[in-house]
């Protein structure tokens, strides 16, 4: 917003990383029995990264555009790597949500009693990957914060989940590392194709010499390996399993951010790195990903437990954002970017509703255990209803505004895949409506339901901090798509060029 | 005067307040001060509406923030488009919107190279439609009061319907079809919250995903229309400018410019949005909602099913006109076709209907269809002053019909059965076959209930008969015979079905001592006892004033409503008189259009109609039901007809077992192939991966492995060797150092 200036010698990005690996550190060497000590640790510095983060979100100045506090050490320069980070207006929200998403599931995993150590360390260690992802501009960088990401969400699945555990870890890790596999093809492509020998991103974009039958080899491996990552279909199974099997904190971080840095991975490495590619194969991406639209509203229709209904509400409102990538236009891309930011707040108030409200209470998600919740937990009803009307494009709602954005994006490009595509949304009216309906209306169908344990505060404070922030948005979504708009219009013009060029 | 028109947004802003005010505040503990804060507040509105409406009738207008006075349209218009109106009355090709008297506009949202900018836009008609959306929300507020009194949750109910009617008005005022599309989602979120209002019923909270659902079918095709306008106009601002959806140039090129699909893009544009006008005015296929709707309190009814909501369909028709104009007629032939078939087919279902609220919810269809088919034929003032006329007496029959529930509740076979099932007394006390000789029960519901009917029926002078009337005048005189032909039967099946309810509810001998009662086939034990456990705070009429049929109660806070409502029902047609006489054509030069003459010809056929159909229903029904018990006098003549007619064409039953069907059904196979394919394929692959890796090992372990174990074992024992040279003695050590130093002194001495 270019509210203030920050000081310009400080590394600000390296210190949002930063503040959640050090107290990974703290926290291991907290001795194991002060676990509410670890706990406050933890939050008190996901909040710290949350205020660092809206620090930097707001002294950015979109007038400037381009990438800001930019960051460049040497680190491998024999090889062309070095250790740079910058933001623009697509990492920005990026980043901004990852805080908001970090702290109030810091606030959602106040409840886990076993490990906590391991589960805290492994927590922050993930968000680090998640913060370095969206600031490295150096692709192994970037690539070496994105396995930090992915790895640590193994262990905190098989050891704190529920519900088919193992399987659900393990189905999750191997898919996400076969993601990896076909991204480290595509750098390497890139590295060497390029005849750069480097892997600074801003040089790749700048000076696009890989040929463009080489791209077209090429940049179906990177995208897929990140969409993987953002659930697209056929390759989407990892993810309703994972969101289920999660710990909540998890479910919130994996939904809500990890999901996001496939979707981000696709735009800032694949789309922007390999424009020719990406105008050769982004038709196909738009096939499959509006089956990830239909598809994924539909099956949430016929789920009764009420974290598949999300988890595949995830896959749906995901395949929306690959959907908007897919039609590559300034809107469109727009549209994509606010979509990550709305869906990630309106999923991460879905997980603590149904993962922490509900389910460690009640210890049951299935439709036809529940029922009449509303009058045990009247807040957890409300907070669930304004998720859902976010996720149905409710105005007034972060989710209104981009769904708008990006259907007004696929118009511009593909018509018909933007009426099919329309369906989803009363499908997922259908989908929400049926689960608010069984979960918090129904007839109390086992008392002892109605003896539910309060709620805590910090499942107030966080859910009313993502309640805010999706009404915030929606009343107001300049304050995001000012940036936004900035942000994607690099790659758009690296788009536009080569359709011109192609003529 | 200015001061109307300056501060017009505060029209909205009042009840949104009053929203705010019983939302977040302790206001809401008490139901009456809620009650009677937003009925003040909505009250305050209507006098600002009303005001505006007098403003911008004398022209005033404000530019630049100056008072200016907007030269007269109407006639004036005529003018500037006198080459069209040379060809005839028939030719609409000149329809403009009357000049704006205010527009107040503020960046919101950048999106791309432009922004939108939000605000408000007022001209004439809209200024009628304020005026009418307050006053009728003023009184189904004030009968809220009281017939809401024994619900719980009253206070909630007044903050949804004063949410309900800022949305509205919001949406009315919009400058820009994209704040339109805003305003109208949150009205239809309303809805579904106000219909599932007495959620503790099952087929209430279905009735409400259902609305919302059907709704929201055609909202998104609308939101593509808007899309679709957006990519080919790069704005949705209303106004004549350049960049403005309404500019003559930007809607000759769309009308004249052909997409891909066949259709020029206006034509495109134009049946998108309409779809939006389909879901939500309720046009045939997706009507289905509106009758299920009425399983919502009846305040509900009035306000949302029959005053406003289902209007703002019509609204958006009659407000993005021009674009429908704009093509070779298409879209207009299919608005027409879809209004038309809807006033007949939802009218032939209202004969056939027992439940008080469903005949006028049908009712309510039939007569959307009209307004949509008279905008289909071009008559844009007949539509809107049908739409003004028609809110006010559908509303007053909905109230009317809110009243005589409410005092059937209290009969006392009723009342028993309210305490064993609650849903079912509420639907026999719905039920007209057990009414009757309400007329002297309930004098003042009678008498105000029969001004509604009058004008619905179409008789003279009441409101009802100027605006239809002037619907027929628009079809007969610009040559579209099949579509007065319907509508002529559709006027005269509605006085029909109007006279059957009428007489059956108000005149012959009560039946309500013999009811039919109503079966639930939801009801199990479990739930019968839930709604229990809460029955006495949530629906208590009956404890209040339990009376014995003999003594009828009725609330004069409920009355109060329906004299007004009545009033305007009698005289609303003094508005738009068809005579060119001081005040006559009234609307007409208000919205600047050139004013429709009077055709004694129509005016007489269609009140043959009113008095054919009323005679016709006086005649069957003057012997009919002596009890409850009964069958129909029609269902005796033709059964198969009419038991088509009562279960509504088997409209639900087709798309439950198609759509709905279908949905589901590919939701299972999606799911298993998501489940059994996929997952299958996943899991194979883990599967050869593993056996691979058991082979890899086999071959590893037997081939390859060997080597470095010998390798390995060779340094394992090395080692071993090594170790004893270690004894951990120091003399052993210096033996070590000694003789290695004998050894390098003899190798140098001797060999080097």
């Amino acid at each position: 917003m270019g509210l203030f200036t920050l000081a310009t010698d400080i590394p600000w990005l390296s210190l949002i990383w930063l503040s959640m690996a050090v107290p990974a550190v703290i926290i291991a060497l907290i001795p194991h029995q002060h676990k509410e000590a670890m706990r406050w640790v933890g939050a008190v510095f996901a909040f710290a990264s949350l205020v660092l983060s809206l620090l930097v979100f707001l002294a950015y100045e979109p007038g400037r555009a381009g990438f800001q506090f930019v960051e460049r050490l040497n680190w491998m320069p024999q090889l062309g790597i070095s250790y740079q980070l910058g933001v623009d207006g697509i990492s920005l929200p990026m980043i901004l949500l990852n805080g908001i998403v970090i702290s109030t599931g810091a606030l959602m995993s106040w409840n886990i009693d076993t490990r906590v150590k391991e589960y805290w360390v492994l927590l922050l260690l993930l968000t680090t990957g998640v913060y370095g992802v969206f600031v490295s501009l150096d692709l192994f960088l970037f690539f070496v914060f994105y396995e930090l990401a992915v790895l640590p969400m193994y262990l905190l699945i098989g050891i704190w989940g529920s519900t088919r555990k193992e399987y659900g870890a393990m189905k999750l890790t191997l898919f996400l590392m076969a993601g990896s596999a076909l991204v480290i093809i595509g750098m390497l492509a890139l590295y060497f194709g390029s005849g750069l020998r480097t892997f600074d991103m801003i040089v790749l974009a700048q000076n696009v010499t890989l040929a463009g039958n080489v791209q077209r080899i090429f940049f179906p491996m990177l995208f897929l390996g990140f969409a993987v990552l953002a659930g697209m279909f056929p390759f989407h199974t990892w993810s309703p399993t994972g969101h289920v099997a999660a710990p909540t904190a998890v479910s919130m971080l994996h939904a809500g951010v990890l999901m996001k840095l496939g979707s981000y991975g696709c735009l800032r490495a694949a789309m922007w790195l390999m424009p020719a590619g990406a105008n050769t194969w982004l038709p196909v991406v738009a096939g499959l990903a509006l089956l990830n639209v239909v598809y994924g509203a539909t099956i949430a229709m016929a789920q009764r437990d009420a974290k598949y209904i999300i988890g595949y509400s995830s896959v749906s409102h995901m395949g929306l954002v690959m959907l908007a990538l897919a039609a590559g236009t300034q809107l469109a891309l727009m549209g994509a970017v606010l979509q990550m930011f709305a869906h990630g707040v309106m999923t991460a108030l879905f997980f603590s509703v149904v993962g922490r409200m509900i389910y460690e209470r009640a210890h049951t998600r299935q439709l036809p255990e529940l029922g009449g919740l509303y009058k045990v937990m009247p807040f957890a009803t409300i907070m669930f209803i304004i998720a859902g009307l976010s996720s149905m494009g409710m105005p007034g709602l972060a989710g209104f505004w981009s769904e708008f954005i990006i259907f007004l994006g696929v118009w511009e490009r593909y018509p018909l895949v933007a009426v099919i595509a329309v369906l989803s949304i009363p499908i997922t009216g259908a989908y929400i409506l049926r689960a608010v309906w069984a979960v918090f209306f129904d007839e109390v169908k086992n008392p002892e339901l109605l003896k539910l344990p309060k709620l805590t505060w910090q499942e107030y404070t966080g859910a009313t901090i993502l309640v805010l922030i999706l009404i915030g948005v929606g009343l107001y979504p300049a304050i995001l798509t000012e940036l936004i708009d900035v942000g994607v219009r690099p790659i758009v013009a690296q788009l536009e060029g080569i359709t011109l060029a192609g003529r | 005067m200015a001061f109307f028109l300056q501060y017009a947004w505060l029209i909205p802003a009042l009840p949104l307040l009053g929203c705010v005010l019983i939302t977040f505040t302790p206001l809401r503990q008490s139901k009456v001060a809620s009650g009677w804060a937003t009925i003040g507040l909505m009250i305050m509105a209507s006098l600002l509406a009303v005001g505006l409406l007098a403003a911008t009738a004398q022209g005033l207008a404000v530019r630049d923030g100056q008072l200016v006075t907007l030269e007269r349209a109407g006639h004036g218009e005529a003018d500037a488009h006198g080459e069209a109106d040379a060809h005839g009355e028939t030719s609409k090709a000149a329809f403009a919107f009357p000049e704006p008297n205010v527009v107040q506009r503020f960046v919101w949202a950048p999106t791309g190279t432009t922004s939108f900018a939000m605000g408000i836009y007022l001209d004439t008609p809209v200024a009628a439609l304020l005026a009418m959306v307050t006053i009728t929300s003023a009184c189904i507020h004030l009968f809220s009061l009281g017939y809401m009194a024994s619900n719980a949750r009253q206070s909630r109910f007044f903050s949804f319907i004063s949410l309900f009617t800022a949305a509205m008005l919001l949406m009315a005022m919009a400058d820009n079809l994209l704040l339109f599309f805003m305003a109208w989602e949150v009205m239809g979120l309303c809805s579904y919250l106000l219909i599932g209002f007495l959620y503790e019923r099952p087929q209430a909270y279905r009735a409400a995903i259902k609305a919302f659902i059907v709704t929201r079918i055609g909202d998104v095709l609308m939101l593509l229309g808007l899309a679709y306008l957006y990519t080919q106009a790069g704005s949705l601002a209303f106004g004549t400018a350049p960049g403005e959806i309404f500019n003559p140039e930007f809607l000759a090129r769309i009308g004249s410019e052909t997409s891909a699909v066949g259709l020029s893009h206006a034509t495109g544009i134009a049946l998108l949005i309409f779809c939006g006008t389909v879901g939500k005015s309720a046009q045939f296929p997706l009507h289905v909602w509106l009758p299920d709707a009425m399983e919502g309190p009846t305040p509900v009814s009035a306000l949302i099913h029959a005053a406003t909501m289902v209007s703002a369909g019509v609204f958006l028709l009659a407000r993005t006109f021009p674009i429908f104009e704009a093509d070779n007629g298409t879209a207009l032939a299919v608005v027409a076709f879809i209004g038309a078939f809807t006033a007949l087919f939802a009218a032939t279902i209202a004969v056939a209907q027992y439940d008080i609220k469903r005949i006028l919810a049908y009712s309510t269809l039939s007569q959307l269809g009209f307004m949509v088919a008279v905008i289909g034929i071009g008559g844009w003032v007949a539509g809107m002053f049908h739409l003004l006329a028609h809110a006010f007496f559908k509303a007053l029959l909905f109230l009317g019909s809110g009243s005589i529930i409410h005092g059937m509740e209290a009969t006392p076979r009723i009342a028993d059965l309210h305490h064993k099932d609650e849903y079912a007394a509420q639907q026999t006390a719905q039920d007209i076959r057990n009414m009757g000789g309400l007329r002297t029960r309930m004098p003042w519901t009678f008498w105000t209930y029969t001004l509604g009917f009058l004008a619905l029926a179409g008789v003279v002078p009441f409101a009802g008969f100027w605006s239809k009337d002037e619907i027929l005048a628009d079809a007969f005189k610009g040559g579209h015979w099949v579509v007065f032909t319907v509508l002529a039967v559709a006027a005269f099946l509605t006085a029909f079905y109007m006279t059957r309810q009428w007489r059956l509810v108000f005149f012959g001998a009560f039946r309500g001592e013999q009811p039919v009662v109503y079966v639930n086939p939801e009801r199990r034990a479990g739930h019968h006892q839930a709604s229990h456990a809460h029955h006495d705070d949530m629906h208590g009429h009956d404890e209040h004033h339990a009376n014995t049929g003999a003594h009828w109660h009725e609330d004069p806070l409920m009355i109060a409503p329906l004299v007004i409502l009545a009033s305007f029902a009698a005289l609303g047609g003094l508005f738009n008189l068809p005579f060119s006489i001081p005040g006559g054509h009234w609307l007409n030069d208000l919205w600047g259009q050139e004013p429709a003459s009077f055709s004694l010809v129509v005016a007489g056929i269609s009140l043959l109609i009113a008095f054919g159909g009323i005679a016709a229903g006086w005649i069957l029904y003057g012997t009919a039901f002596k009890t409850a018990q009964e069958r129909d006098p029609l269902d005796v003549r033709a059964p198969g007809v009419f038991r088509l007619l009562n279960e509504k064409y088997r409209v639900d039953e087709f798309y439950q077992a198609s759509i709905v069907r279908f949905t589901a059904l590919l939701a299972l196979a999606w799911a298993w192939l998501d489940k059994a394919i996929l997952d299958g394929i996943i899991n194979g692959i883990g599967r050869v991966t593993l056996f691979v890796g058991r082979l890899n090992f086999i071959v590893d372990d037997t081939v390859l492995n060997d080597g470095p174990d010998a390798v390995a074992d060779g340094t394992v024992a090395t080692g071993k060797r090594a170790r004893r040279l270690q004894t951990g003695k120091a003399q052993d050590y210096i033996v070590y150092v000694f003789g290695g130093a004998v050894i390098l002194a003899l190798v140098y001495l001797y060999v080097l």
